[in-house]
């Protein structure tokens, strides 16, 4: 399923077989190639050790990689003799345990990144994530929810042109992820960003995304649409791919067709 | 498994036993003051105060300055040599405050080595009197940044990962980063540091009398020795103990209602930067000034000092005084040690909530400087005498006087907490699953304790013996006035015959300590850094 990507207009992100190996033995990522249209919400999924978060932080300049290069609005961010740092890559990004400042107040650490924090940005971006009033508050005072949005909009204070997000979900209880995975979509769709966000759960991915990329064992297996899933039947190529491909794909198939009231045995039959 | 009423008991027996210094010294307040008191508080009081503010903010600062420095360097960047730079940083704590006085003098004091180095190489190098309160601030500063230093470093290298990479994609620069987020998250580990160090300052006693600096400590012991006012001293004491509570306070508060723990631990621990050119000579600068005017230097004019006085009948008197050094810190880690495993586990096994609090109350000891626990058991220790003279016709005189046992008692009250705390972290860790299961297997209470629980917490008590060991070495205040007659220390001969200006003869006992105290410190470093690095591996 991997394809060869060239940049075309609208794109925003493209990345041409990168790889990264850490001490010189673990292969995280072998040879990806990726292209993300400017507006697009995308999914990564994939296993434990598959080289999502790697990917993420390639994108974000954390980490350099060993071969390969990565454009950003047509801007080439890292290639073999060109490395952005990652405060000039227009990139923002939501750790998993959202890394808000412990000892900086929620007004103070949504104000870090904007070179002339005002009052009224910063009562902007609260209001925005649905947290007006908890400006003179401290991250410890706060649900994990509400250090989530905080996250948020500390990330979205600069303006980035690229949101990335490691496992925005994975510390919210299931009543509240339902909610915040929707109100994060609007946010996005409304600023009209580009976001990559990995997670375990397909069904977030399924809910949210408008694309899913597959990630096993350091391999971009799948980049397709949610529309392309949806329309699975008229895709033999793509189910055929997801069915033989590794196990997480089979899981792609089986949730589908429990989505659709189908089991993933009815599917594989169609097929047949 | 528990029962009230014989735990109970027995931490609350212990705790008693702890407390006697707190009692004999009350009762000694309560007698009232000395004849000499009115005299102290017209000419003395004031310059104690003033001097003893001097000294904690200038040592405090200029620890704060060299420690948070070489910390930061040692944690974000990575250098040659980093390891060993990191391990060195921490061995001027092995050079006690009295020595490096006299050190520091002999060194750049009028016909001192920089005077001889100059006048070999024809040059006019700077020289001068250093024995005032700047001067002190100086040298007490460059054997006490250690403690800075330590709590520093553990506080940057624990910082996530994930900290620093938001910081740095949200646009902040090193400089940011630093006076953002790794220094304001580092001050409670900082402060923490700070006020062992301004516990030192106020403990000093050798420095400040060598210099020639009225302190609290050296009129506690003026006015017990030359003005022969053992109430005076107390009263002293009293004040001092209540400077020391102040400096706590206004230290503590400016910690706030602030939460400095993070919950992200994404990415791991920070990785380091390397450096080049200006920036790497910078960082060397950083971390190598501490060590040569802290280690290098002050060895170096030991053993010019040391070297061409030598004789063997001198050295193998101060072998003679080195083990029994080693004897008397041997007995008082071990005792130590034993009394917080007791105190740990008494009241563990005890079920009455507030006796689990009382431990705390008795390792207050450490925040104490020894002249006051001195003062307060031998003051206190006479209405011992005379109680026990008079109602029994028992002469315990020798046990308060001059004797090993109160010794030995006093060392125990003083450096309870530097036992207990690093043996309560790891027990708190083990938590009380294994000695519940070992009870449900048919082991009582000294079994388990013995077989399961003693053997886990190995580790933690031979950090606690070393430390203690190291500390008692390097006591000076304490030893000196309940030093038994018979028995003499490496930190007292030092001590004595720097006191009579005789540098070459005080050198070699000094020499001794510091490389007791070094090599013990550098060895235990070492095995820390190596396990920290096997639990993370």
């Amino acid at each position: 399923m991997a394809k060869n990507y060239t940049s075309k207009e609208g794109t925003l992100l493209l990345i041409e077989r990168i790889s990264k190996t850490f001490q010189g033995k673990y292969h995280a990522l072998k040879t990806c190639s990726l292209e993300l249209r400017s507006g697009s919400l995308c999914a990564v999924v994939g296993h434990s050790g598959s080289g999502k978060t790697t990917l993420l932080r390639l994108i974000a300049g954390l980490e350099r990689p060993d071969e390969g290069n990565i454009d950003i609005d047509g801007q080439r961010v890292s290639g073999p003799k060109t490395f952005v740092s990652p405060a000039q890559r227009g990139v923002g990004m939501v750790f998993q345990n959202y890394a808000l400042f412990p000892h900086l107040t929620v007004a103070k650490n949504i104000a870090y990144g904007l070179k002339r924090p005002t009052k009224a940005r910063i009562e902007e971006l609260l209001q925005m994530v649905g947290l007006s009033g908890y400006e003179n508050k401290y991250p410890h005072e706060l649900s994990g929810g509400e250090q989530q949005r905080v996250a948020l909009a500390r990330t979205l204070a600069p303006s980035p042109r690229l949101l990335l997000l490691d496992e925005p979900f994975s510390n919210l209880d299931a009543d509240l992820k339902t909610g915040i995975r929707q109100e994060l979509r609007r946010i996005i769709k409304e600023l009209n960003l580009t976001a990559i966000f990995i997670t375990h759960d397909l069904h977030d991915a399924l809910d949210i995304a408008d694309e899913l990329i597959l990630l096993e064992e350091g391999r971009l297996e799948v980049h397709c649409s949610l529309t392309e899933l949806s329309e699975l039947d008229n895709q033999p190529k793509l189910q055929d791919s997801l069915d033989r491909l590794c196990e997480s794909s089979r899981r792609i198939l089986e949730v589908i067709g429990e989505r659709k009231g189908t089991g993933a045995q009815e599917i594989a039959r169609k097929k047949l | 498994m528990r029962d009230t009423s014989a735990w109970s008991v027995a931490t609350l027996a212990l705790v008693l036993i702890l407390a006697l210094p707190y009692i004999a010294f009350t009762s000694g307040l309560l007698a009232g003051t000395g004849h000499k008191w009115s005299h102290l508080m017209t000419y003395f009081l004031n310059k104690f105060f003033i001097n003893s503010v001097i000294l904690i903010v200038g040592v405090g600062f200029l620890a704060c300055l060299l420690g948070i420095s070489a910390a930061w360097v040692i944690s974000r960047y990575e250098l040659p040599g980093r390891k060993v730079w990191a391990i060195l940083l921490y061995l001027p704590l092995a050079i006690p405050t009295y020595i490096m006085a006299y050190i520091y003098v002999g060194l750049v004091g009028y016909g001192g080595t920089t005077t001889k180095l100059g006048q070999w190489i024809g040059v006019d190098l700077p020289s001068g009197n250093i024995m005032n309160i700047y001067g002190l601030v100086w040298v007490l500063s460059l054997s006490l940044f250690p403690y800075v230093y330590a709590a520093a470093r553990a506080s940057f290298s624990k910082r996530p990962a994930a900290l620093l990479e938001t910081a740095t994609l949200l646009g902040a620069s090193e400089r940011k980063y630093f006076f953002s987020i790794a220094l304001p998250m580092a001050k409670p580990a900082i402060i923490g540091g700070l006020l062992l160090v301004c516990m030192e300052v106020l403990n000093d006693y050798g420095a400040a009398k060598y210099f020639g600096i009225n302190t609290f400590t050296t009129g506690i012991f003026r006015s017990w020795t030359a003005l022969k006012d053992l109430q005076s001293a107390v009263y002293l004491a009293g004040l001092l103990i209540a400077f020391a509570i102040l400096v706590t306070l206004l230290i503590r508060l400016a910690r706030g209602r602030k939460s400095y723990a993070s919950n992200s631990d994404s990415g791991g621990p920070v990785k380091r930067v390397k450096l080049e050119g200006k920036r790497k000579v910078l960082a060397f600068l950083i971390v190598g000034f501490p060590i040569i005017f802290g280690l290098i230097l002050p060895i170096i004019q030991l053993f010019m000092w040391v070297i061409p006085a030598f004789d063997y009948a001198s050295f193998y008197e101060n072998i003679w005084i080195t083990a029994q050094s080693l004897f008397v810190a041997a007995m008082a880690a071990i005792l130590t040690v034993a009394t917080a495993i007791a105190l740990l586990f008494f009241s563990k096994w005890n079920a009455l909530s507030f006796i689990k609090r009382l431990p705390s109350i008795s390792t207050v000891g450490y925040a104490i400087p020894g002249a006051m626990i001195g003062i307060a058991l031998f003051s206190g220790g006479r209405y011992f005498v005379d109680f026990a003279s008079e109602q029994f016709g028992w002469r315990i005189g020798y046990l308060v006087y001059g004797g090993l046992p109160i010794l030995l008692y006093a060392y125990v009250f003083r450096f309870l907490a530097v036992a207990y705390y690093p043996i309560e972290a790891t027990s708190l860790r083990m938590g009380n699953q294994l000695a519940e299961a070992s009870y449900t297997l048919g082991g009582n209470r000294f079994n388990t304790l013995r077989k399961i629980e003693l053997p886990i917490l190995k580790p933690a008590l031979w950090a606690a013996l070393i430390l203690v060991f190291i500390d008692t070495l390097k006591e000076l205040p304490l030893t000196l006035i309940l030093k038994p007659y018979d028995i003499d220390t490496l930190a007292m001969v030092a001590y004595n015959y720097a006191d009579e200006e005789q540098m070459t003869k005080a050198a070699l006992p000094a020499l001794m300590l510091v490389s007791v105290v070094g090599l013990l410190s550098f060895l235990f470093e070492w095995w820390r850094s190596y396990s920290s690095k096997a639990k993370d591996g």
